[in-house]
């Protein structure tokens, strides 16, 4: 029981104090550039609908993000942003974080973005666990520098990069972050299935912790039709519900017959859904509530006045020196003084 | 774990048994009550089951305990577990572990003896004590010193001290107000902490507003602020700039206005809350924090907190929409106007900071019952130690008729809901101490009651054995009511404490040595008449029996409760009695204890059954309700041409398969319909599109918006305007997305 705890509880009253009332329309920021038909703007949409549904102050809430066609997310936002440097978004999100924890923290990126040129900063940043959530867009192609083949690229696909076609199998960005040290969140979204890419950002930013989303971006001008097969087929889509993963309503569930009970604290079970060939699993693979943020590790306690200023006291005290030529105690560094210093 | 083990070494009762003289009879050969007393009111006799607890000094119990001073965990100690847990660190192969655990046990019974005359010292000033009663008693000088060193490195091992508590009738109160005052520091010192943080950001937003204001900007704030080295600076000139500029905004001061006295009253409870956290603390004796002692004074405190506690939440809320700059004159002012309870809601009620209450059931006035029910019924957080001083059984001695008994209240308390209720002796506390913390921790009323011995003990029976023996008899069922764990009563219900629970009576070993010199051996329950010997207004209804008198229709207590009626009036039950000369006797028992066992032997069973969880109803399916009785016949018929009823909820719109539609949960905001005609298509609320009007462009370009729709949600329907040109085709192209 502290002041705290019965603050949190005072009568929501007839003063009608905690009424903010945003809606969607409050988050939203300068008018999209990207194409008509392109996958982002379903992301833009459903992270503005957090934004509403959560009442997150705008003030109070930051996108970060790096370069490429979805790192343009934070300009369409009406909150603060940080449109960063090529495959910084991470890094420059932890630091954000570290300084102001009371912020909420969200992360735009794309497949280059984060697999490519910031895939070191990927890997520390789940090693890392601060309390963030992380949209990957990925629509398997560098759209905004009009179609280089990315690490998601499928293999075949003619770029101006890979003018006979690319050579290797693409990178499952799934199933190496399941890998990783202290991955305490991974989920997989479609952006052609609003409602459910809409659960699962809301899961993932309850979680506490880095909450990564691998979110399948239709580009409509350079790789249109590369989801055809599951936008076409709902089929070949593997819903994974859970209690403590995504529970569509009915109304959309009953789209997808192929739905699996997969429990996201089971990582065997997980890695084996991010290796499947045979359809695409949506959903959430894995959380563990359990793994340390690294902010709460890091953040000292902060002292009372009247400590802090003992302290700060105490440290100056090992620098003063007397009119007799002695130390305090504790000894510090010995500075002698100049002699006129002295003398006046 | 009473005494570790009050009743366990019963078994080693030496008893002999040899018949007194002769009792009287009566004409029809029955035992007649002898007194059991001698003329000064020394027991002559104990129950057969307490002969070993005579000198408590010489047996390990958990008393005396210890009130950790400082440091995390455990608030309280027995004596006898902080050597144990020093024990038990040492490598047991260690050649002198034997005799430093000889050497501890020794200055253990020496503590125990200094503590009883001693109340409310150290344990280290008992310690250097005992030592040096021990090393005064020690021959050589090498062995002396080696003693000394020894014991001295034990105490250091040790490292908490705190003061040391024998079991009398305050130590309930001792024990709970330890743990009150450690409870209270923590969260006075937390809560200080969280108002001295709000107090320096609050004070920034006055510096800033300070710094914003137009005075801040005259010369000679510009000149102070830069100090006397800047000479070459027109401060006069400056401040003219600044205010030409228009830096500095008529409105500023405005929240530094309105902060100013929430502020001081945030400041002022700030410097309370770490007196308070320093008084609970205080090093050396008991913090002087009242505990109130009266339901009227605790009301009256608890009143008055809540007003100033209501001011201070209204500042602090200011304060906090200030700093979050959401701050609303108009809203918002109403918020530091003065005290208005009313605005707490029961939860925030419960939150508040609790009060203690310790009060004496044999001190109370009437009113207070029912004061004390209202309380324990509400949602204050007052903590309530009461202190009984009456087993079961006891009124009787005082001829009221009834056997009320002032601990069922404990009982009462559970069926009110929500109030944390502990019971039990003050010998069973230690053991019980962390849920003395949790009750004091709960949100909410809590009731600790407690028997902490005869307000008048009898002599020889220490407190410590009456309060044991009160569990043991099931007389004072130990056991805590925690509404925090869960909405059913097997969650919230345990026997904590109570021995034996799965039984009706604790049952014991008993052995003596027969009048042929034989050794025999019995298993007895030990039951609230055994407690009741102890009592000397009581007597009256024992009888002693010599064992020329003893026949099979004498029944042990326990084996004469669980006969049927008919049986029990052909039956005598008796108790084994043990007289100072180490004699074993049977008493028989009058009515009135019997009606006394008995009533205590049906509440433990009801308290068992609360702590089970009832399977039987858990498991079984809720029987089907039977079918409604059918109608008379002679009721007329229902028309079967009737119209079904109209369904009160509208039936979902079922689109037309000629309309156009969008399947709009599915809409991924991509703009490419509401680009092509945003006044044919629109987004909705949640930014997902919707038709806005099907007559505002042509069947072509619905068509056409269904053709780029990334996820093919937009299905055309038929066409309007039968005379749009090359409906035909377009009519064709449509088929695809029609359902």
């Amino acid at each position: 029981m502290t002041i705290l705890d019965s603050l949190s509880r005072l009568a929501p009253m007839r003063l009608d104090l905690d009424e903010t009332g945003y809606s969607i329309g409050d988050y939203e920021g300068a008018g999209t550039r990207w194409c008509h038909g392109c996958g982002n703007s379903a992301i833009l949409t459903a992270l503005q609908k957090l934004c509403a549904e959560e009442q997150l102050p705008p003030e109070k809430t930051v996108i970060v993000s790096g370069i490429g066609c979805a790192s343009r997310l934070p300009h369409y936002m009406g909150t603060y942003g940080f449109h960063g440097l090529h495959g910084r978004a991470l890094p420059t999100a932890e630091g954000v974080k570290v300084r102001r924890p009371d912020l909420h923290v969200f992360v735009s990126t794309g497949d280059g973005d984060c697999f490519s040129i910031g895939a070191a900063h990927w890997i520390h940043a789940i090693r890392y666990n601060m309390d963030m959530t992380v949209m990957v867009h990925d629509n398997r192609i560098y759209g905004l520098t009009k179609k280089q083949a990315s690490p998601t690229s499928p293999r075949g696909l003619v770029t101006s990069t890979t003018p006979r076609g690319v050579k290797l199998d693409p990178l499952n960005p799934v199933a190496a972050t399941l890998g990783m040290s202290n991955v305490s969140f991974v989920a997989q979204a479609a952006d052609w299935l609003p409602s459910i890419l809409y659960d699962i950002l809301h899961r993932a930013y309850l979680h506490r912790g880095l909450s990564f989303i691998h979110i399948l971006q239709r580009c409509p001008n350079y790789l249109d039709d590369d989801f055809d097969e599951y936008i076409r087929h709902p089929e070949r889509v593997v819903l994974l519900t859970h209690p403590q993963g995504i529970e569509p309503e009915d109304a959309v569930a009953r789209r997808f017959p192929n739905r699996i009970e997969h429990d996201p604290g089971d990582m065997a079970h997980a890695l084996a859904l991010a290796r499947m060939s045979d359809g695409l699993p949506v959903g959430i693979l894995y959380r563990n509530d359990a793994v340390p943020c690294y902010e709460d590790l890091l953040a000292p306690r902060r002292l009372p006045v009247a400590s802090r200023i003992a302290a700060l006291e105490h440290e100056l005290d090992r620098f003063t020196v007397r009119p007799d030529g002695s130390r305090s105690d504790p000894p510090g560094e010995v500075i002698t003084p100049p002699a006129r210093a002295l003398a006046g | 774990m009473v005494a570790q083990g009050v009743t366990a070494r019963a078994g080693r009762t030496g008893a002999r048994d040899e018949s007194l003289p002769a009792p009287r009879r009566d004409g029809r050969g029955k035992a007649v009550p002898v007194p059991v007393a001698a003329g000064d009111g020394q027991p002559v006799m104990i129950p057969a089951l307490l002969r070993s607890y005579g000198d408590l000094g010489a047996i390990r119990h958990d008393f005396p305990v210890v009130l950790l001073q400082g440091g995390p965990g455990a608030t309280v100690a027995p004596l006898a577990d902080l050597l144990d847990g020093l024990l038990h660190q040492l490598d047991p192969s260690a050649s002198d572990v034997e005799g430093l655990r000889r050497d501890l046990y020794r200055l253990e019974t020496r503590i125990k003896r200094l503590a009883d005359a001693q109340p409310g010292a150290l344990l280290s000033t008992l310690w250097s004590q005992a030592t040096a009663e021990l090393l005064e008693d020690t021959g050589s000088e090498e062995r002396r010193e080696a003693l000394g060193l020894e014991l001295e490195t034990a105490r250091q091992a040790i490292g908490r001290d705190g003061t040391v508590v024998p079991c009398r009738s305050d130590a309930a109160r001792l024990l709970v107000e330890h743990a009150w005052h450690r409870l209270r520091s923590e969260q006075a010192t937390r809560d200080a902490e969280v108002l001295d943080d709000l107090i320096s950001r609050v004070s920034d937003v006055i510096d800033a507003e300070r710094a914003r204001a137009p005075e801040s900007a005259s010369p000679a704030a510009l000149r102070a602020s830069m100090g006397d080295a800047h000479s070459g600076i027109d401060f006069e000139a400056l401040s003219e700039l600044l205010h030409t500029a228009g830096r500095h905004e008529r409105t500023a001061g405005a929240r530094a206005r309105r902060l100013r006295e929430p502020l001081q009253a945030i400041e002022a409870e700030r410097d309370r809350l770490l007196g308070e956290a320093a008084s609970h603390m205080a090093p050396g004796g008991l913090p002087a924090v009242a505990a109130y002692e009266s339901c009227a004074a605790a009301l009256g405190a608890w009143r008055s907190e809540m007003e100033r506690q209501t001011l201070l939440l209204g500042a602090i809320r200011l304060a906090t929409l200030e700093l979050e700059n959401r701050f609303r004159a108009d809203r918002h002012a109403a918020l530091f106007l003065g005290p208005d309870a009313e605005q707490l809601t029961p939860e925030a009620r419960r939150a508040l900071p609790p009060l203690l209450v310790c009060l004496d059931a044999d001190r109370l006035a009437p009113g207070d019952w029912s004061a004390l029910l209202g309380i324990l019924a509400s949602d204050m957080p007052l903590k309530i130690l009461l202190a009984v001083h009456e087993t079961p059984g006891g009124p009787l001695a005082r001829r009221e008729g009834t056997a009320t008994w002032p601990g069922r209240l404990a009982e009462m308390a559970m069926l009110l809901g929500e109030a944390f209720v502990v019971q039990t002796a003050a010998s069973h506390l230690p053991r019980l101490a962390e849920s003395v913390t949790a009750a004091l921790r709960h949100e909410g009323p809590a009731l600790l009651s407690v028997f902490v011995g005869p307000s008048s003990p009898a002599a020889g029976i220490p407190t410590y054995v009456h309060c044991a023996a009160a569990v043991e008899s099931r007389a004072v069922p130990s056991f805590v009511y925690d509404p925090d764990r869960g909405p059913d009563w097997p969650d919230r219900f345990a026997l904590v404490g109570s021995p034996q629970a799965e039984l009706a009576w604790p049952r014991h070993r008993v052995a003596y040595e027969d009048p042929d010199g034989g050794r025999v051996e019995e298993e007895v329950a030990f039951t609230v008449v055994d407690l009741l010997v102890l009592d000397p207004r009581l007597r009256r209804h024992f009888g002693l029996v010599p064992r020329a008198g003893w026949h099979p229709r004498m029944l042990p207590v326990a084996e004469y409760l669980a006969l049927p009626a008919k049986a029990a009036a052909d039956s005598l039950a008796y108790v084994y009695l043990v007289d100072a000369a180490d004699r074993l006797h049977r008493a028989v028992i009058g009515r009135d204890l019997l009606a006394i066992a008995r009533s205590c032997a049906t509440h433990w069973a009801k308290l068992q059954g609360l702590a089970r969880p009832t399977t039987a109803l858990v498991g079984a399916a809720p029987p089907v309700a039977p079918e409604a009785p059918s109608e008379p016949t002679t009721a007329a018929p229902e028309p079967t041409t009737a119209a079904p009823e109209p369904t009160t909820a509208a039936p979902e719109p079922t689109p037309s398969p000629d309309a156009a539609w969008i399947d709009t949960a599915l809409c991924t905001t991509c703009d490419e319909c509401t680009a092509l005609n945003p006044r044919m298509f629109a987004y909705n609320e949640a930014k997902q599109a919707v038709i806005r009007d099907v007559r505002a462009g042509t069947y072509r370009e619905l068509v056409e918006a269904a053709e780029t729709c990334p996820v093919c949600i937009i299905h055309p329907g038929k066409p309007l305007d039968p005379n749009e040109p090359g409906l035909d085709e377009l009519i064709a192209r449509a088929a695809s997305f029609s359902r």
